[in-house]
């Protein structure tokens, strides 16, 4: 039998590729001869390509640059940027490039070594079309129902359920008012749980994760809790997130406790984190959970200023949130931008992303920090952990292992094709950057990423989130009381020991679907 | 980047904009109130003509709440789920809401141009 994953949906699965996409089709023969080891500057073959663009760049409002060149004038641009700003650069086999479509010769330049846990080092080589990477949106801005779903089972029987809402949305609006927890049974009358049809599942996709707005689907959910199924109907809208939810005190016999789900680098989080660490100063807390084990990351700014308002000045100042650090081939000079590689501060001040700019951010000045973390837990939400480890905040981490992406790149267009080649690794104050399989609880089982103090827990999905019953937040209350864990159930690391260990899954959590793969395929 | 390229380009080639109103008059930060399919379809045509004419999402209540817009790229994700770019060392672009006289008026924050919003109705903040 066909299983059927449920992996990212629906219809875009060509606007991004991991594995290629875009670009030209054969090596063709035009162009220097390739010499092994011997590279010309990438500005040599820079826009020439195989089937230019001609007008105007609605991006910039300049003419294109592109002139006729070749599939292999792509592929030597792409070899000699590749040995230019690649991270991992050395790593790289120099392969002749008339033998390639523009695509795989792209895959190829890329390292092919693994990290500890033998995951590939390189998890993050992407391309996209320009076009749609270009398209912009306002800040948190897209199209859905404001309800995100945790993919728990990804074949038949598959689970999916509600991992959390955003307020003022489709999902919560009544009748239909979901909440975290709540399982989705059928849509549009397709068994979610088991049918195993590509009509079936093409019409999981199409109701689950909207591309557009004005669609109306049908859902048969369960929620959390309760033995009955009711049926809900939801139009996809254009839905503002909200990355900062859930702030809360919570009272304990040894001080007040606070408590926010903070789920994207959004913008518009500023403001938010701003209330929230003002909300929760103003309530006298002792100690902080922060959940981010749904936060991908986003602007690294906005890290660092979660990072100051968590610490507050006495342990931040002067000290460096994040190093940006380049191949040794750019050891002082930001390769891209041609500035002077400074560090990161932690920023003391807001910086106008969403709040008014300049003006002394709240702080609680913790000494500790305990942080509720999953897969999904990811790049800048990483740079929390790590920066604020690089200046000795004790870090308690509860929760699942976290996606492992101290790296970074700028997205860079030729001939159509927008590149993402990783170009930089984030380093702390300590000079620590090397959480290539993500940060792990200490007692996580199997092989972990960089282990820090806390406690390996699965997502709970049975409780809200900020509720001091919801099994993460709990383990991390009881920590708190008395430093020991529940048994490790939490996943890790991402990709190879869930199947092995026979661990509750956290689910895979799937946001707005722009720009994405399938989330169910055969 | 890319956000740099397009300030960075509409600095040097300055856009066509209204003409600032009285500069004597006063100015204030200012939020929309009461937006209509009008209202929305003005803000969506200035934010377009300060960007090129990109076609840009926004929502039904932008510049209700707030009299900053910030806008980014569409948030693209990886097959788990992840922002590609969660590591973004860049800004978004931003404009700010201002009531100024009568007239409800889009600053882009970068350039300081304007765009006066017809069948708008706003109050300062």
């Amino acid at each position: 039998m066909t299983r059927s994953r449920i992996v990212p949906l629906v219809a875009v699965a060509t606007l991004i590729s991991a594995c290629g996409g875009g670009g030209s089709g054969g090596g063709g023969t035009s162009g220097p001869a390739w010499a092994a080891g011997v590279f010309q500057p990438a500005d040599d073959f820079v826009a020439q390509c195989a089937h230019p663009r001609s007008g105007t760049d609605p991006f910039t409002g300049d003419p294109y640059p592109d002139r006729k060149g070749s599939a292999l004038t792509e592929n030597n641009w792409l070899r000699s940027w590749s040995n230019d700003l690649y991270l991992w650069y050395s790593e790289i086999v120099d392969r002749n490039p008339a033998q390639y479509t523009t695509p795989n010769y792209f895959d190829l330049l890329k390292t092919t070594a693994t990290t500890a846990s033998g995951q590939p080092k390189d998890r993050f080589h992407f391309t996209m079309a320009t076009n749609d990477w270009e398209a912009l949106a306002q800040s948190g801005v897209a199209p859905g129902y404001g309800a995100t779903w945790a993919v728990i089972a990804s074949e038949p029987p598959r689970q999916v359920v509600v991992a959390y809402t955003d307020p003022n949305t489709p999902a919560t609006a009544a009748p239909v008012n979901l909440a975290r927890g709540a399982e989705v049974l059928e849509v549009d009358g397709v068994d979610l749980v088991n049918d195993n049809t590509q009509n079936g599942i093409d019409a999981l996709n199409e109701g689950l994760f909207p591309t557009q707005t004005g669609d109306a689907h049908t859902f048969t959910v369960q929620d959390a809790g309760s033995n009955t199924t009711r049926v809900v109907t939801m139009t996809s809208a254009d839905v503002t997130s909200t990355p900062v939810q859930n702030v809360k005190t919570i009272a304990t016999g040894s001080g007040a406790v606070g408590y926010m789900l903070f789920n994207d680098h959004l913008a518009t989080a500023e403001q938010e984190l701003i209330d929230a660490f003002t909300q929760l100063a103003n309530a006298g807390v002792t100690d902080l959970v922060l959940d981010i084990r749904y936060n991908g990351g986003g602007y690294l700014d906005i890290a660092s200023e979660v990072a100051f308002m968590i610490a507050g000045p006495a342990r931040t100042a002067g000290k460096t949130f994040e190093l940006t650090q380049f191949n040794s081939q750019h050891p002082s000079i930001d390769p891209v931008t041609g500035q002077t590689i400074v560090p990161l501060e932690f920023h003391s001040e807001s910086l106008g992303l969403s709040a008014p700019a300049g003006q002394a951010l709240p702080t609680l000045n913790l000494s500790r920090v305990y942080v509720l973390t999953g897969s999904g837990t990811c790049s800048a939400s990483e740079s929390i952990i790590n920066s604020l480890q690089g200046v000795d905040v004790d870090v308690i981490q509860v929760g699942s292992t976290t996606c492992g992406k101290p790296y970074g790149f700028y997205p860079q267009d030729n001939c159509g094709t927008t590149y993402f080649s990783i170009e930089f690794q984030g380093v702390n104050q300590k000079g620590f950057g090397n959480y290539p399989d993500g940060f792990s609880p200490a007692n996580t089982v199997g092989t972990a990423g960089a282990a820090v103090t806390g406690c390996s827990v699965a997502d709970d999905f049975a409780h809200p989130l900020g509720d001091p019953l919801e099994g993460r937040l709990a383990a991390a209350l009881a920590y708190r009381q008395a430093p020991a864990c529940p048994a490790p159930t939490g996943f890790a690391p991402p990709g190879r020991a869930a199947e092995t260990l026979a661990v509750p899954l956290d689910g895979v959590v799937h946001k707005s679907v722009w720009q994405q793969n399938r989330i169910m395929r055969r | 980047m890319r956000l740099c390229a397009v300030v960075c380009a509409l600095a040097l080639a300055g856009c066509r904009s209204d003409p600032p109103p009285d500069a004597q008059t006063d100015e204030r930060p200012a939020r929309i109130v009461d937006p209509s399919p009008d209202s929305r379809a003005a803000l969506k045509a200035a934010v377009g003509a300060a960007l090129h004419g990109a076609d840009v999402t926004l929502a039904d209540d932008a510049l209700v709440g707030s009299s900053l817009l910030d806008i980014a790229p569409k948030l693209a994700r990886d097959a788990h789920g992840n922002p590609i770019m969660g590591r973004d060392l860049g800004r978004p672009i931003q404009f700010e809401l201002l009531r100024i006289g009568n007239a409800c008026v889009i600053e882009l924050r970068a350039t300081g141009e304007r765009w006066t919003l017809s069948h708008t109705q706003c109050v300062a903040e």
